[in-house]
């Protein structure tokens, strides 16, 4: 099984260089037969690595100890589910797995080109610019073409984008496979088998990684990480193409929110299991590793916006083209840092010798980004130009500014370790401190701008439309704000995040209300003709609009979740039988002291009643284990959940001089609401994916159709 | 006579109980104000007056025992920059819970406010460019995007209504 596996990556490798080659001749001779053959090559990847995969799930479920990274990540008492999981624990594995992922998107991507093609074959005019640079390419696949498109459908057709682009994306995402096919080849196989006697076990996967969070988290940033490689392949291709129109970017954006999605569920899973495993009481700690995840997710949020402006005017061209080269850029920086011990990090893998391969494959990266842009820049002319300061336009630039900024200071942060010690000769390591001063008040403004940007028009927004829009938002903000401050909030950021909650969320709710209230009065609430119907409807109408509010929304949330840790309190003592401690509104009453012991771990445990104004209310068991494989121990944090607090215990261990249990408690106010809000934000982000719905009736080329699928303020305003 | 004795040696226990009070206090004050600028150098970069939890620290215990040192040895009465030196030069900058503030660590600290500076200018320069080259209104734009084109002339209230009375007109329809 090893050596078909070894076999399967080697088979891999071949058959993805020769896609890219193939596909390189086939594009440059306009031979179809050529790209056709290339396609073919770059989707049978996928199966392949998948075999390679399936071998080495196999190897670790078998607790085949010949195999080096079998005994390094994992043993036998390890349960089924997190064998699974040891796949991606350890570098070689996790390489695989990124490969695998990588020839995923690539294979879907690809199925998705055969299958846009089946609807409008390639105009074949003379004078049509896309079949002369594309078309070649898409005729290629051996699909049913039922008439040939039009000039006006080459430009405007995200189908036609998507499957003509296809041909030189592929070339693209099979040298990204390469890349990772030879580091799973040369640099760092899974499958390199122990050049020592077989070990009885192996040394266990990681406690840290034992937790049902750390099952998903690391699939779905790297999913997230991975997937931006399929945006990154389309803008490259769409500009060396010089691919007519705007439609290409419609492409791009949404392979782009698949992989936000990904990266943004990754980062709050991940968030999730630093609060609920590693037992300080928070989930964020600016660590390079997260910086790493966030620095992309930062990047691809402002080219989500600034798309917009590429839509809708033709403005930002160049600007949304590094974006997306940015993200991926970031993504494979993100890679590198994590993988290579660059920084230091709790969360990094070991270091390895796989630096000079990414620092290679980064600069080649870039190098090919600038060749392409400078080659093709005029092809990224504005085709329109700003008319008012006071505008949407405006809304996104400073949207835009905000969040490379802050992209700018956590990059900086993270790197700045390495650059002392280049400069200085003596590393100064930057902490949370540093991130916190400089980013708080950055993503008070960005939050500013979520609230304002919306309600803004495009091309210009009046004075009488801004005093509409913004007058009932702002005082409902104000309220907030003077009701958290006699609520008790002392500390200046919280009460400004509570009142630009509710500004933001006041602009959101009068969004959907007008809207609603406009749907409602036509009668077109549907049978019921009621709020929730109508608001359904204007929803679906047009998702992208409405999912973005949504997104939004959640966003707010998180934001007050994190303004709630500026209010977080916490203790600590030893608790004998029966001792008490308070915390926030709790008593902590201690009742017993457990221990067990099983075949992969022994464990002690506290019992404490948790009381509320001298009633019982629940009863936590906060416990420490130890791992007998790795010989570490850890803790089992206990927390409950409120809408309003969460109560977190940490089983901190025992008093050295009278061995009581020691115990730490945190009071975390709105801490329920980021995990809440996340799941809101991935809502509105698959809800944003969805097409619109037409409404039945009405003039399907009218004003009324516009408007339901189009801003309402570009009517309204 | 004995108890004048009796009251200066009251007055005297209670000046020492006072300075021992006192002293028990500044340290007791003295040490979440260092802790608070210092983190844990096992990795989970903790702020020190939390516990560690992320895994076996046996650093925590050192610095907590040097903070108490610092606090009531010799350098108690040294400025925090100082301190905070003495704990820099002990177990590297990566216990510092902010980088320093003067040297090359001032830096870290202004080229984020620099970025945010040159941002902005950028952000006023492409505003003032397009805002030149703007034309009267363009008929539509080549992205062919219809929603564009259907918004109205800006600050055109007339045509607002127009709009206005005719997508109430199609909505009717329904």
């Amino acid at each position: 099984m090893q050596l078909f596996g070894s076999f399967a990556i080697l088979l891999a490798l071949v058959l993805a260089g020769y896609g890219v080659l193939a596909g390189i001749f086939g594009l440059a001779r306009r031979d179809t037969r050529l790209i056709a053959s290339a396609q073919r090559a770059a989707m049978a990847v996928f199966p392949v690595v998948t075999v390679a995969v399936v071998c080495l799930v196999g190897l670790i479920l078998r607790n085949d100890f010949t195999v080096a990274y079998v005994a390094e990540h994992s043993n036998r008492a390890l349960p089924f589910y997190y064998k699974i999981a040891v796949l991606w624990s350890g570098q070689e594995g996790s390489l695989l797995f990124w490969t695998w992922l990588l020839s995923g998107y690539a294979f879907i991507a690809l199925l998705g080109a055969r299958r846009k093609a089946r609807g409008i074959a390639p105009a074949t005019a003379p004078g049509n610019l896309a079949a002369a640079t594309a078309g070649a390419g898409a005729a290629a696949l051996p699909v049913p073409a039922t008439r040939a498109a039009t000039d006006e459908e080459e430009a405007l057709s995200p189908r036609l984008a998507h499957r003509n682009l296809m041909p030189l994306a592929a070339v693209i995402l099979g040298a990204i496979e390469c890349f990772f096919l030879l580091l799973n080849n040369f640099a760092a196989s899974p499958f390199v088998t122990l050049p020592v006697a077989t070990p009885p076990d192996g040394n266990g996967l990681n406690p840290l990684l034992q937790y049902a969070q750390m099952v998903i988290h690391p699939p779905m940033l790297y999913l997230g990480y991975v997937g931006f490689s399929v945006p990154f392949a389309f803008c490259l291709a769409a500009l060396i193409k010089r691919y007519p129109g705007d439609r290409w970017i419609h492409v791009t954006r949404r392979w782009t929110m698949v992989a936000w999605l990904f990266l943004t569920i990754g980062i709050v899973l991940g968030g999730n299991w630093a609060y609920r495993v590693l037992g300080w009481g928070g989930y964020w700690a600016w660590d390079p590793v997260e910086n790493a995840a966030f620095l992309p997710w930062l990047t691809a949020t402002a080219f989500l916006h600034s798309v917009m402006m590429q839509e809708k005017r033709g403005m930002l061209k160049v600007w949304n083209v590094w974006l997306v080269f940015a993200t991926f850029l970031l993504a494979v920086f993100g890679d590198f840092i994590t993988r290579t011990g660059l920084v230091a990090s709790v969360h990094a893998f070991a270091q390895s010798n796989i630096g000079p391969w990414f620092v290679v494959f980064f600069i080649v990266a870039l190098l090919v980004c600038g060749w392409a842009y400078f080659r093709n820049r005029d092809f990224l002319k504005s085709e329109n130009a700003l008319e008012s300061t006071v505008s949407r336009e405006s809304g996104f630039l400073f949207n835009n500014f905000i969040l490379l900024v802050i992209t700018f200071a956590v990059l900086w942060g993270t790197v700045f370790p390495v650059v002392s010690e280049w400069v200085e000769g003596q590393k100064i390591d930057v902490g949370r401190v540093f991130f916190d001063r400089i980013n708080v008040p950055l993503f008070l403004f960005l939050l500013f701008l979520t609230g304002v940007g919306p309600l803004l028009a495009w091309r210009r927004t009046s004075l009488n439309s801004l005093k509409r829009n913004f007058t009932a938002p702002a005082v409902v903000g104000v309220l907030v704000a003077v009701a958290s401050l006699l609520g008790g909030v002392r500390d200046p950021y919280p009460i400004v995040c509570f009142g630009l909650a509710g500004f933001v969320l006041t602009t959101i709710a009068m969004e959907f209300t007008r809207g609603a209230s406009v749907i409602r009065r036509r009668g077109g609430g549907g049978v019921l003709g009621g709020w929730p119907a109508a608001l359904t409807q204007l929803t679906l109408r047009n998702t992208r609009r409405y999912g973005g509010y949504i997104v939004h929304v959640g966003i707010i949330l998180i934001a007050i979740g994190i303004a709630g840790s500026g209010l977080n309190q916490q203790a600590q003592g030893a608790m004998p039988y029966h001792a008490q401690m308070r915390i926030g509104p709790y008593t902590l009453v201690s009742e017993n002291y457990t221990q067990n012991d099983n075949a992969n771990y022994a464990s002690n445990s506290l019992e404490v009643a948790v009381e509320r104004g001298g009633q019982y209310v629940t009863t936590m068991y906060p416990a420490r284990r130890f791992y007998k494989a790795s010989n570490q121990d850890q803790s089992m944090v206990a927390i409950r959940s409120t809408p309003l607090a969460d109560l977190y215990l940490v089983y901190a261990g025992n008093d050295p001089n009278s061995g009581d249990p020691i115990l730490h408690a945190y009071w975390n106010p709105l801490m329920v609401w980021i995990w809440i809000g996340a799941i809101v934000t991935a809502l509105g982000t698959l809800l944003a994916m969805l097409p619109n719905r037409r409404p039945s009736g009405g003039a399907p080329g009218g004003i009324a159709a516009k408007a339901a699928a189009a801003p309402v303020e570009e009517v309204h305003a | 006579m004995r108890g004048r004795r009796a009251a200066g040696w009251a007055a005297g226990l209670a000046i020492v109980l006072s300075a021992a009070t006192l002293r028990a206090e500044t340290v007791a004050q003295r040490y979440p104000a260092l802790a608070s600028k210092l983190q844990c150098t096992c990795g989970c970069a903790t702020p020190m007056p939390q516990e560690c939890e992320t895994m076996k620290c046996s650093t925590r215990k050192a610095i907590d025992a040097d903070i108490v040192w610092v606090e009531t040895g010799p350098m108690r009465n040294d400025r925090m920059a100082v301190k905070l030196q003495y704990f820099e030069q002990k177990y590297g900058s990566r216990i510092l819970m902010a980088p320093p503030t003067s040297g090359f660590g001032m830096v870290v600290w202004i080229m984020p406010w620099v970025a945010a500076g040159l941002g902005l200018w950028l952000v006023f320069f492409s505003i003032r460019y397009w805002r030149k080259r703007a034309l009267p209104a363009p008929a539509a734009t080549s992205t062919g995007e219809a929603s564009a084109a259907a918004a109205p002339p800006a600050g055109d209230e007339a045509a607002l209504e127009q709009v206005r009375a005719e997508m109430d007109r199609e909505l009717r329809g329904f």
